[in-house]
């Protein structure tokens, strides 16, 4: 009777357990398809924007889709609506639907009709009928990286010989368009090019294509034309998803660009007419003369155009809405226009990533830099300084901003240019003898003995990193400036006061600003090291720096 | 007591307390601490987690030496609170999307309304006028309501002491070197001034300044300015606070205020409920002396309304008994003249012969 019952309990047991076995089994299958797909795979939701899901979204593996029908002999054709010269990017249909109903039938027909006729020819197939949640799976997959279209790329494309627009000298009008409204249709008009974006925005706005309809139509289609066979398509760009947008591919454009640096110099510019140099003036064409004139005694700012061309992948990281002077939107005074951004607040706003001043700070925020200028407070915009001049020039030989008003363009863009390469751009830095080599530091040797720091090695090391850098060599601009990042809050000299001349107390609770000598020395060291990412010597490190008092005895004894 | 009873007792506290409670809202005064209390402000951007505080405090106060070193920095590793034989201690936090890790020093934050002092029924904590919250062991009861209050989880207490147990926490090192115009051990300890000493509204300018002066250091809140209606430890972040295991969540209200309310009904209490018990008493009493009265009542007329039947009884009964007997009267007087007249017949009929 025991007996009986304990083999009934055991093989009760057993078959729980491969039950549960079994469910665990699947739903691992599951997840392993899912986390396949990370880049090279397409969030199916168009349906979320009409109406709330009733099912979990779908990841749907575009890149493996891709593969397999070309192996098949098939093309894009199979699945996306061919019109007029090129294809159209949307799934089976050749606009953008507001049906949820239809919708939902494109997909199921198309997807598990497909799947079905091979599963009948009896070859592998995808998810068929009933099976619903193999492809509904929920799986937002890890968001792919967005695509740049960078300088160097710009290259390669406005200069192949595969993509030749009419008999321009470059290929601008190959993918550069402008829409005439009256005619209905697309033109190319030189040097009127605008950043794609400007039109076509993240969502569809006055029936013009999303950002990414757009540029995959474009894109894609034209990349496509080698692999359909079209003749003299030449050489051509990815057709893949993860050609375009995974860390690899943004490697191998990096890797590309500095290929490309190396062998010509210099990326070409993106020229569209724009000025290499301009004077800029805090003045929008004599509009507000009373606040231009109240602002004018700053002096006019030569911007050297072309530099920063150079440091930025796209226009559009300054030119954030048209490729048109800042001071068109950007009044003096402020315009519904420019969102009631003052021309002022557009060039010294440091919150900004666009404003001057914003986009230096964050330039400042690179190791190279934070090590010194972490530890700077947030600039002031009150009132007048030296710091101004830096930008703004004044003197003798510099026009007033009234009379730069008078003069015509070529006139201020010849005087800009005349002050940028009148500009020093290099390093400047005191002789190598005249910078003390080491520096012993034993004023609170007390636990701890004296730390004998390599102050040159330090100096050197830190002018190394910034050796490159004409915004560093233009900005800094003393031979003692680098060195005002530790011997900060005094003029730059040879001779700085030591940092016990001002930190001498060891802790002065009415002045809790300034820090007491030894914590001066532990933060200026520590946060700058962390700043610049120097692991050695580590932060808690003590004896990194400075031995322990009384380790020498020890050891002799 | 019957249940009704009691429910309309609870009824009539109930309605004493809302009243009560109106009361305390109208009155809008909150403590602004001292005026020149000291504070001290954490700066966790400068703190390297070396614990040289936890090293300082430990020598200052004369604790028991910790199971191991204040150099061993593996201590840091797990998550630790303060104990009988550590004030305080350093933790370390991973930070989502920074690389390197952030410390945070706990210890007692000296509420300016110590939530410890308002629990505890013997006074034994007491609020400086230095700031901080200092304990008197002498008048300890051992309760650890403190313990219970503290929404810092700060008191610890001496559980492994058979006798006279304390509650153990940072008191500033009022004692010792605060009152005598010494910075305290840890602040004194730390190599990076990630502790600053001062009074608290000098050290709120000093954070405000920090906050201003880099904007993207820091986190733009001064935590302990408001929190429980404000502490004498404050402390400043380049991380959100929650990504320091610290409670955002807890308000300003200080801890007192949510219990003054109900306290302060206590004399109330004390005062009106026997007026209201013996209110009900007097009712119920009432009540009873009236049901005794009509039971008596209806008693009564049962006993009369039986005594007159009774009395009808033996009436009838008597009546029937005399009626009875003149019949047997009468019953026998007829048999007697029957007789009499039967005797006279025979008489007559012997002569006759």
């Amino acid at each position: 009777m025991d007996r009986k019952r304990f083999f009934i309990i055991l093989i009760g047991t057993i078959f729980i357990s491969s039950l549960i076995f079994a469910f665990t089994a699947t739903s691992k299958e599951y997840q392993e398809q899912g986390s396949d797909s990370e880049v090279g795979s397409v969030r199916i939701d168009a349906i979320s924007q009409i109406k709330e899901l009733s099912m979990p979204t779908v990841r749907f593996s575009h890149d493996m889709h891709t593969d397999v029908l070309e192996k098949q002999g098939k093309n894009c054709q199979t699945c996306h609506v061919q019109k007029e010269d090129g294809l159209i990017f949307f799934y089976e249909r050749s606009g953008s639907i507001q049906d949820s109903e239809a919708l939902k039938t494109i997909y199921h027909e198309n997807c598990i009709g497909c799947h079905a006729s091979r599963h009948e020819d009896g070859a592998s197939s995808g998810p068929l009928d009933g099976e619903c949640r193999s492809c509904h799976t929920g799986n937002a997959g890890k968001r792919s990286q967005s695509f740049v279209m960078e300088k160097a790329l710009h290259y390669t494309h406005w200069s192949s010989e595969d993509i030749a627009y009419q008999d321009a000298e470059k290929n601008c009008g190959a993918c550069h368009h402008q829409y005439d409204t009256e005619r209905e249709v697309l033109y190319w008009e030189e040097g009127a090019e605008q950043n794609c974006r400007y039109c076509h925005k993240d969502s569809e706005q006055d029936e013009i294509r999303t950002m990414r309809q757009a540029s995959h139509d474009q894109c894609v289609r034209c990349h496509a034309r080698k692999r359909d066979g079209v003749k003299d398509a030449g050489e051509s760009g990815p057709i893949h998803c993860e050609g375009c947008h995974s860390k690899k591919a943004k490697q191998r454009i990096e890797h590309a660009s500095r290929k490309l640096k190396e062998k010509m110099g210099e990326i070409p510019r993106l020229e569209r007419g724009q000025p290499k140099v301009v004077l800029m003036l805090p003045a929008d064409g004599g509009q507000n003369t009373e606040r231009e004139n109240q602002q004018g005694g700053v002096g006019p700012v030569p911007f050297d155009h072309r530099s920063h061309e150079a440091s930025m992948d796209t226009c559009r990281v300054c030119h954030h809405k048209s490729l048109e002077a800042c001071s068109k939107c950007h009044t003096v005074s402020g315009s519904e226009k420019g969102g009631f951004v003052q021309l002022s607040q557009a060039m010294h706003e440091t919150q900004s990533q666009r404003s001057c001043m914003g986009c230096h700070e964050q330039e400042k925020k690179a190791a190279s830099c934070a090590g010194c200028h972490d530890a700077m407070p947030a600039p002031e915009q009150t009132g007048e300084s030296e710091k101004c001049r830096a930008c703004h020039i004044q003197g003798d030989q510099v026009p007033s901003v009234a009379e730069a008003i008078e003069m015509n363009a070529t006139n201020r863009r010849e005087t800009a240019r005349l002050f940028i390469e009148a500009r020093d751009t290099t390093q400047k830095l005191y002789e190598r003898e005249d910078i003390p080599e080491t520096v012993t530091i034993d004023v609170l040797a007390d636990e701890y003995k004296a730390v004998e720091m390599p102050h040159r090695q330090i100096l050197l090391a830190m002018a190394e990193d910034i050796e490159e850098s004409s915004m560093a060599g233009y900005f800094h601009r003393e031979r003692g400036t680098l060195c005002q990042g530790c011997h900060h809050n005094s003029p730059a000299s040879k001779d700085p006061p030591s940092c016990r001349s001002c930190h001498g107390k060891p802790f002065n609770e009415k002045d809790p600003l300034k820090p007491g000598l030894q914590a001066a020395y532990h933060q200026q060291c520590m946060n700058c090291h962390e700043a610049m990412n120097v692991d050695e010597p580590a932060n808690r490190d003590c004896t990194a720096c400075h031995e322990k008092q009384g380790t020498d005895e020890a050891a002799h004894q | 007591m019957h249940r009704r009873k009691f429910l309309g007792l609870m009824g009539a506290a109930g309605a004493g307390s809302v009243a009560a409670s109106t009361a305390r809202a109208a009155s809008g005064k909150h403590f602004e601490g001292y005026p020149d209390s000291f504070a001290v402000l954490f700066d966790s951007t400068e703190c390297i987690g070396c614990r040289e505080c936890e090293r300082g405090c430990n020598e200052v106060n004369g604790l028991d030496d910790p199971e191991r070193p204040f150099d061993d920095l593996s201590v840091l590793e797990t998550k630790r609170r303060t104990t009988s034989d550590a004030y305080t201690v350093v933790n370390k936090y991973d930070v989502p999307e920074q690389s390197e890790p952030v410390y945070r020093k706990i210890q007692c934050n000296h509420c300016m309304e110590p939530a410890c002092a308002s629990a505890c029924f013997v006074g034994a904590f007491q609020k400086t006028e230095l700031g901080a919250v200092t304990y008197d062991p002498t008048v300890c009861v051992g309760c650890r309501y403190c313990m219970i209050a503290c929404p810092f989880h700060v008191p610890a207490y001496e559980y492994d002491k058979a006798l006279e147990p304390r509650i153990m926490k940072c008191t500033m090192c009022y004692e010792i070197r605060l009152s005598k115009g010494e910075l305290p051990g840890c602040v004194e300890a730390c190599p990076t001034e990630a502790l600053l000493l001062g009074k608290r509204e000098q050290l709120l300018q000093v954070a405000r300044r920090k906050l201003q002066a880099y904007p993207d250091r820091y986190e733009q809140h001064i935590y302990g300015e408001t929190e429980m209606g404000g502490t004498n430890w404050l402390y400043i972040s380049g991380t959100p606070f929650e990504n320091l295991g610290m409670n955002t969540n807890l308000g300003d209200t200080p801890a007192p205020k949510f219990t003054s309310g109900a306290l302060k009904l206590v004399p109330g209490v004390v005062a009106l409920w026997p007026l209201l018990l013996g209110g009900i008493y007097a009712i119920s009493r009432r009540k009873d002396k009236i049901a005794d009265q009509e039971r008596e009542q209806s008693v009564e007329q049962a006993v009369a309304e039986t005594k007159e039947q009774a009395r009808k009884e033996l009436e009838e009964f008597k009546d029937k008994a005399e009626r009875d007997k003149k019949k047997e009267i009468e019953k026998a007087v007829q048999k007697a003249k029957e007789e009499a007249e039967a005797e006279r017949k025979d008489e007559q009929g012997g002569s006759d012969e």
